[in-house]
């Protein structure tokens, strides 16, 4: 009987993946980080709804409330069932759009890194 | 991340004066809580609303009560009703199942068997932890014999073992049973088509504990037994014979799908018992004693078997290819605590939404309950959509949910009920989410503790509170304009029907009314062609067809199907609900899309941010304009504690080509929504792009208004972000007098303003 091969979507997932993280670094700019802080909310232009549906997949990051409406803090999310969310460092944030601004500099980090 | 130490939960969630609620609460250490009634008032705690609000009632239910921590049985089986041990076998025996396994190598597995984990003695059909199927037989010492090579994850197999006594034999067998429809794989695929062993063994003993399918059992270290060793995947028609049966024999039984003759102990026929109205927990034994089954958990039902050939989409068609049992090691449908105390509601205590506060230490708990009036003491009703709590009861759209963030299009905010939820099996899953083998959740019950129906729960994947704590602003509405209202639920409704409703001249629904049964749908259908008067101040509402059996109404059945806003789909052939009867699935696809009874349904859903509504040219015209009396401006609704706004995160449309009736009038609508507003998958013929707010016109939310001659009438907001608006401001705002407006003149005797 034939053997089972490992799944070869993968293979294409990975190769796709690489062309995207190419085009959307090239979207990163000073000015659509400065949008980002200023109206995470939106309303967002056609570079910034792609960013952040780009960072959306990713499923990294999370940010924590350990008290509610107070206090955020930004964590990673656990890649194996039944582990927790780890903090990324010691800061506490006392505003949710500060800790989402954060975020998304972590999220811009890892991208230019090649870590995303 | 802090756990979440003190929890519980009552049963039932609604009672009148005269009945009695029994408490059920869990503590991560022993103790002593505080338990004090309050009545809820609202919810959210973000400062740009009223905030936190309970008021404390004197009862005889507050005072110290002792909690501890408490054990839960987590996954579904089956217990045999055996008094008389007949499955007690230390002679040579057969054991036959037809199977589908979903999860073999996720650890040991038992099928079928009598089998004492601490004692090692009896009997056992399971899976090996290799993923193998394996027979085990045992006294004192067990002998395992596995099969050759790996079940296949999703394909149906006829699988026996059989223990010859006398000349010392254990052995084991299976057969894949694949058809083009019945599995995960087709005919043309290689896979191990057969498979056995063998092994020496000698004696088996009394395991002294029940025939069980799914688990055995095992003590527990604080006394009693919990059921471990838990199967994922289906177990259609099984036996036990008093003999060991050759292959031959066994064939006779893999084509016959079932055993015959004088040798049969027990032979369950798992497709016995369906009626047009769907199938309970119970197996049906054929056999000559008669050991009937029971599901623990609620096992799934109405589920194809292994014979299932595709044409038959429905169990009423041909019961006897819907013989599958579905087993999950993570369903729980309830928790079975001791009951911590019991307390009956009070002639005098006023209809409204209450809690049982319970504090340990920094601890809190609300256990939410609701307390409907013995007959109508108000012109108004609020209901409460407690089905709809029920579906995202305990949902996991969080931790370990990847993709939540793009449909939502919002950062995770996680709390510790989030952390709680992800570490703590015992709190059983939503109808958003799937089982540990991937198969979707169809049942949810409030025999548990329900973290997000708190009032101060936030839904980490929207940012904001959802449904139980959201439909509080509405509550809190109702209080700070002084309106006089009792409080009703959806268990109310779907037990009483109409008469539920009738006493009432308005009933108002809460902000996400999603899941509605066919007897809810009936009696507000029944209520405004008579006469009566509804607020809709929700959006995404009569949504999906949902289930309640009569003996269990804390549970609800639901299954997702080949459309709608959905986390699963149900597996094809297995549309129709065990609890009814009836096809699940979207009302709209039954015929009964939400326009027509509501004026509008389901259009979209975003939750970056909410938007304000502009007037439409129906909102001048002097029938209806009487609405926006005292609201200055075209504009209005760019406030509100859900996401800024009061038009948002999902929405519905007018739509006359789904029902909204003709003589609707469309007073407003929302502008300007962003593409992660996308229009619904489900009015979606052809995907393309151009579907986003910025580029579809019917993403957005309509207020709408009808009347009939009976002097029934609807109003419907569009939006579950409208309620989270109300108390902006002190309820001093446009939408709090656009509802009080309507509100009035629906709960004023007489004709309605405008002549209608």
């Amino acid at each position: 009987m034939a053997a089972a091969r490992a799944d070869q979507q993968l293979v294409y997932y990975d190769r796709y993946h690489k062309q995207l993280r190419q085009r959307v670094q090239a979207l990163i700019t000073d000015e659509l980080i400065q949008a980002y802080r200023e109206s995470p909310d939106g309303p967002h232009g056609d570079a910034m709804m792609r960013v952040l549906v780009y960072f959306g997949s990713r499923y990294k990051y999370a940010i924590y409330s350990p008290v509610a409406l107070r206090q955020f803090v930004i964590v990673t999310l656990p890649t194996t069932p039944g582990a927790l969310p780890q903090p990324v460092d010691d800061r506490v944030f006392h505003d949710e759009k500060e800790a989402r601004y954060a975020m998304f500099l972590l999220n811009v980090a890892d991208l230019r890194r090649g870590d995303a | 991340m802090r756990r979440v130490e003190l929890m519980g939960y009552c049963d039932p969630i609604s009672a009148a004066p005269g009945q009695t609620l029994r408490f059920m609460a869990a503590a991560a250490a022993p103790g002593e809580a505080q338990a004090q009634l309050v009545r809820l008032i609202h919810g959210d705690e973000n400062p740009r609303g009223p905030g936190f609000i309970e008021q404390e009632v004197a009862a005889s239910v507050n005072g110290r009560l002792a909690v501890a921590p408490q054990f839960t049985q987590v996954g579904n089986y089956v217990e045999v009703d055996d008094a008389q041990a007949r499955l007690a076998l230390s002679a040579s025996f057969t054991l036959y199942a037809f199977i589908q396994p979903t999860a073999p190598g996720k650890g040991r597995q038992a099928i079928i068997g009598r089998w004492n984990a601490d004692t090692n003695r009896g009997y056992e059909l399971g899976i090996d932890q290799s993923g193998r199927l394996c027979a085990r037989v045992g006294d004192g010492v067990a002998v395992e014999v596995a099969a050759e090579g790996a079940l296949t994850p999703r394909l149906w197999y006829f699988a026996a073992a059989t223990f010859d006594a006398v000349r010392g034999r254990l052995s084991v067998r299976y057969q894949a049973m694949v058809n083009a429809y019945n599995s995960q794989l087709s005919v043309v695929a290689p896979f191990a088509a057969d498979g056995s062993g063998a092994a020496k063994a000698k004696a088996c003993g009394d395991a002294g504990s029940g025939f069980l399918w799914g688990g055995h059992r095992r003590a527990r270290a604080g006394g009693g037994s919990e059921v471990v060793a838990l199967y994922n995947g289906k177990i259609d028609r099984c036996g036990v014979l008093s003999r060991a049966l050759t292959p031959a024999a066994l064939e006779k039984i893999r084509l016959a799908g079932g055993a015959r003759g004088a040798a049969v102990v027990a032979a369950w026929d798992t497709s016995a018992g369906y009626t047009a109205n769907g199938i309970g927990d119970s197996i049906v034994d054929t056999g000559p004693h008669k050991l009937h089954g029971r599901g623990v958990n609620r096992p799934k039902r109405a589920v194809t078997g292994y014979n299932w050939r595709g044409k038959d989409d429905c169990f009423r068609l041909d019961p006897k290819q819907y013989g599958g049992v579905h087993f999950h090691d993570d369903a729980m449908t309830d928790c079975r605590w001791p009951v911590l105390a019991q307390w009956t509601v009070p002639a005098d205590l006023k209809s409204g939404v209450y809690a049982l506060r319970l504090r340990k230490g920094a601890a809190e708990e609300h256990i939410v309950f609701f307390v409907r009036p013995a007959q109508a003491t108000a012109k108004i009703a609020m209901l409460m959509p407690t089905a709809s709590y029920l579906a995202y009861a305990n949902e996991h759209m969080h931790i370990a949910a990847p993709g939540i963030s793009l449909v939502t299009s919002r950062d995770l905010v996680l709390h510790d009920a989030d952390v709680e939820l992800s570490l703590n099996p015992a709190l059983g899953r939503s109808t958003y989410d799937v089982h540990s083998d991937g198969g979707g959740v169809f049942h949810t019950s409030y025999r548990r503790p329900v973290l997000n129906m708190r009032p101060k729960h936030r839904m980490a994947a929207i940012g904001a509170p959802w449904q139980f704590p959201a439909d509080l602003s509405i509550v809190c509405w109702l209080e700070q304009m002084g309106f006089a209202y009792d409080v009703i639920t959806d268990e109310d409704l779907h037990r009483d029907g109409a008469a539920c409703l009738q006493p009432y001249k308005v009933v108002l629904n809460g902000t996400h009314s999603e899941y509605y049964s066919e007897r809810m749908m009936d009696a507000t259908e029944q209520y405004v062609a008579g006469g009566g008067r509804v607020m809709y101040l929700g959006a995404n509402g009569y949504y999906w067809v949902v289930g309640f059996r009569d003996d269990e109404p804390w549970c609800m059945e639901v299954r997702k199907l080949d459309s709608g806003s959905r986390a699963w789909s149900a597996p094809p052939g297995e549309h129709y609900l065990a609890s009814t009867g009836e096809k699940s699935g979207l009302w709209r696809n039954r015929g009964r899309a939400p326009q027509k009874l509501t004026g509008v349904g389901f259009t979209s859903e975003g939750m970056d941010v909410s938007s304000p509504y502009r007037r439409m040219p129906d909102s001048y015209d002097p029938a209806v304009s009487w609405i926006f009396d005292s609201v200055a401006g075209e504009m209005f609704g760019d406030y509100g504690l859900g996401l800024g706004g009061a038009g948002g995160l999902e929405i519905d449309r007018y739509d006359l080509a789904w029902g909204t009736p003709p003589s609707t009038y469309l007073l407003a609508s929302t502008e300007n929504h962003s593409d992660f507003f996308p229009h619904v998958s489900e009015e979606l013929g052809f995907n393309h792009p151009g579907t986003g707010g910025t580029q579809d016109f019917q993403v957005r939310a309509d207020v709408t208004y009808f009347t009939n001659a009976a002097g029934g009438g609807m109003f419907s907001t569009g939006s579950i972000a409208w309620g989270q608006a109300l108390p902006w401001n002190n309820s001093d705002n446009e939408v709090s007098r656009i509802t009080a407006n309507v509100l009035r003149a629906f709960a004023a005797d007489g004709k309605l303003p405008g002549g209608g």
